[in-house]
C-alpha cells in the first residue's frame, strides 16, 4: 500500500472498485472509533466487526448505484448508518426499543435517508437470501452451474468442461433452462419485481 | 420467435446491451403484445439483477472480511505486540498513558503538599500580605512606560534597556507640590527603577529617604522642574493620632484607575500591638500600598501598607507621624516642605476625592 491519504471520493470509487486499498483505509480510519463506540454500549468487539462490516456493505451499495452523491462526510454517512444498525440489532435482541415520537417526528431530518438507505439494503438482504432459497431448492447441477456462471463469472466454456457437456452451446441451453426454473421458484416465494 | 423459455436469454442479453436495433424492436413489439410474456421479461430481469448484485455483494463481503482478518494492515502498531507470559503486559498497552498520568498526580499531590505545606509555614510567620502588587501585564506597561518616556525625556531612552520589566505596583502621595512623593518601603525596596504615573505620563523617580522600619519611603521626581499643582497641596499631613472609630477614606490604585474606599479606625494599634499604625476596618487590595489614609476633614492621617490574611477588611496603615519623623530627619538642604494648611477640610466628600486624586500617583517599580 503505498498511498497514506485519501479523499472521501477515492475511498467511495475504491470500495466501488472493490479495491482493497481502499478498504484497508477505511478499516484503518474509522474501525478503531466504532468499536470504541459500540464497547460504550456495551457491545462486544464480534458486534462492532459485524456492524462495521455491515455499514460498509451499505456504503459500497450506495457507492455502485449512479445516483448516488455523498452530501455530508464520509465519516458521517458510515457512523450514521453504523449507528442505526447497531440499534437495530439491539431492537431484534429486545434490548432496546426505540420510542414511539421518534418514528413521525425524523422523517424530513437527515435521518430519513439514512434509514431509508439501511431499509433499502435490509430489503436486498432479504432478497438475497431468497435467491439462495430458491437456488437450494433448485438442486445440485443447476445451482452448481448457474452459480458458476454468475457468481464466479466463468465462461461458458469452462463451464461445459466443468460439468461435463459436450460443448459450450449445450452448456448454455442448459443454463437457461435451469435460469428459467429458478425464476418460478423465486417468484413463487412472492418477490415482488422493483426495477 | 421470443417465448416463455428463451425469455431468460433475451433478458440476458438486454441487460449486457448485446440486442441489436431490429433485435430490441422485436422485444418491444413482442412484449408489447403478450402481458403474460411482459410478466415473465420483468421476472427474468429482476432475477438476474439480483443474481448480479448478490455476487457483487458477496465479492465485498469476501474483501472485507479478508482486509478484516488482516489487522496487520490497519490496526495500530501498539494492538500487534504479542502477549507476553507476565500478566501485566496486555496493560503495556496503556503504560504510557497509565505512566504519565501517575506522574501527574504525583506531581500535583507533591506539588500541593509544598504549596500548602510552604503557605502554612508563611501563615506562622506572617498572617499580614503586604499590598504591593504584582503586575501581570508586563509586557503592556513596559512598553507604556517606555513609550511615555521616549515621549516625555527623549534624551533619557539610553537609560532604559528592554531587560526592564515592570514587576511590582503599589500607591504613592505628594508630600510637597515639588516632586517629592511618600509610599511604603517595600514598595520600592527591590527597586531597579521606578516611574511616577503622573498626568504628564510615567516619569522616572528615585528613593530620597527610607524608613525600613516604618516602612516608609520618599521618592523624588527626576524632573525637577515639574509641579504636581498650581499651588500648595490642598491637604495637609496630621501628626496627632486620630481616635478610635474615626471615619477615614482612601484613594490608591490597586489597578490602572484610581479606587475610592472607606471606613474607620478600628483600632489604635496595628498588628501585634505595633503602635506605629491603625488597624482599620477598610478593604484593600494589592497595589493600594502607599495610599493615603486621610481622616473626613482631609488629613492624611496614615498610609496604607498591609492586610491580614484570615479576614477580609482588616487593613493596616502606618501612622502619618513616622512619615513626618522621617521627612523632619532629612538635611535642611533637600527642602521638603510638609504642607501645612488643609483646604479641603470643609468640602463635599466627591470633592474632596476630585482635588486629592491629582496628588495620588501609581507607582510601578521594577
Amino acid at each position: 500500500m503505498t498511498k497514506v491519504f485519501y479523499t472521501d471520493t477515492e475511498l467511495l470509487e475504491g470500495l466501488a472498485a472493490g479495491n482493497r486499498d481502499a478498504v484497508t483505509a477505511l478499516y484503518k480510519l474509522y474501525h478503531a472509533i466504532l468499536t470504541k463506540w459500540i464497547l460504550s454500549r456495551g457491545g462486544l468487539e464480534a458486534d462492532a466487526e459485524d456492524v462495521f462490516q455491515e455499514a460498509l456493505v451499505v456504503l459500497f451499495e450506495k457507492a455502485k448505484s449512479p445516483e448516488f452523491c455523498l452530501t455530508c462526510k464520509l465519516s458521517t454517512y458510515l457512523f450514521a448508518v453504523s449507528k442505526r444498525i447497531w440499534f437495530r440489532k439491539m431492537e431484534q435482541a429486545g434490548i432496546y426499543h426505540p420510542l414511539a415520537a421518534e418514528e413521525d417526528g425524523d422523517l424530513d431530518f437527515a435521518g430519513g435517508t439514512y434509514d431509508s438507505d439501511l431499509e433499502q439494503h435490509m430489503e436486498k438482504e432479504k432478497q438475497y437470501a431468497l435467491l439462495a432459497k430458491a437456488l437450494d431448492r433448485l438442486g445440485a447441477p443447476c445451482s452448481a452451474l448457474l452459480k458458476a456462471f454468475y457468481e464466479e463469472k466463468r465462461n461458458m466454456q469452462e463451464i461445459a468442461e466443468l460439468f461435463r457437456y459436450t460443448n459450450a452451446e449445450n452448456a448454455k441451453t442448459q443454463k437457461y433452462k435451469c435460469l428459467t426454473r429458478l425464476r418460478k421458484l423465486f417468484f413463487a416465494a412472492g418477490v415482488e419485481i422493483r426495477h | 420467435m421470443i417465448t416463455e423459455q428463451n425469455i431468460s436469454e433475451w433478458a440476458e442479453r438486454y441487460l449486457r446491451h448485446e440486442l441489436s436495433e431490429a433485435e430490441q424492436a422485436l422485444l418491444d413489439r413482442a412484449l408489447d403484445a403478450d402481458p403474460g410474456l411482459y410478466r415473465q421479461w420483468m421476472q427474468s430481469i429482476e432475477l438476474l439483477r439480483t443474481f448480479h448484485s448478490a455476487a457483487e455483494q458477496r465479492e465485498i463481503r469476501n474483501l472485507i472480511r479478508s482486509v478484516a482478518e488482516d489487522r496487520k494492515a490497519w490496526a495500530p502498531a501498539a494492538e500487534e505486540k504479542p502477549a507476553a507470559a507476565f500478566s501485566w503486559v496486555p496493560f503495556g498497552k496503556y503504560l504510557k498513558m497509565t505512566a504519565a498520568a501517575a506522574g501527574l498526580i504525583l506531581f500535583s499531590s507533591l506539588s500541593t503538599y509544598f504549596f500548602v505545606a510552604k503557605k502554612d509555614n508563611k501563615a506562622g510567620q506572617q498572617q499580614v500580605t503586604l499590598l504591593r502588587r504584582e503586575i501581570e501585564r508586563i509586557k503592556h506597561s513596559q512598553t507604556k512606560i517606555i513609550d511615555s518616556l521616549n515621549k516625555s525625556r527623549p534624551d533619557a531612552q539610553a537609560g532604559i534597556s528592554d531587560e526592564e520589566v515592570a514587576l511590582y505596583g503599589g500607591t504613592g502621595f505628594a508630600i510637597s507640590n515639588d516632586g517629592y512623593i511618600a509610599t511604603n518601603y517595600h514598595v520600592v525596596k527591590d527597586a531597579h527603577s521606578i516611574y511616577v504615573q503622573t498626568r504628564k505620563g510615567d516619569m522616572k523617580a528615585y528613593i530620597v529617604a527610607r524608613e525600613p522600619n516604618a516602612d516608609i519611603a520618599i521618592l523624588k521626581l527626576e524632573d525637577r522642574s515639574y509641579r504636581f499643582g498650581k499651588g500648595a497641596l490642598p491637604y495637609n499631613i496630621a501628626r496627632p493620632v486620630s481616635g478610635l472609630g474615626q471615619r477615614v477614606f482612601t484613594i490608591g490604585y490597586p489597578k490602572d484607575e484610581v479606587v475610592y474606599n472607606e471606613g474607620y479606625i478600628s483600632c489604635e494599634n496595628g498588628y501585634k500591638g505595633d503602635v506605629h499604625s491603625y488597624q482599620l476596618e477598610m478593604t484593600a487590595n494589592p497595589g493600594q500600598s502607599g495610599s493615603p489614609v486621610l481622616d473626613k476633614y482631609g488629613s492624611v492621617i496614615a498610609l496604607i501598607t498591609s492586610k491580614q490574611n484570615n479576614t477580609t477588611g482588616t487593613t493596616y496603615a502606618i501612622h502619618s507621624k513616622a512619615l513626618i519623623e522621617l521627612v523632619e530627619s532629612l538635611p535642611k538642604s533637600a527642602g521638603v516642605r510638609l504642607p501645612e494648611v488643609n483646604r479641603i477640610s470643609k468640602l463635599e466628600r466627591t470633592e474632596q476625592v476630585r482635588k486629592m486624586r491629582d496628588y495620588v500617583f501609581s507607582i510601578k517599580v521594577n
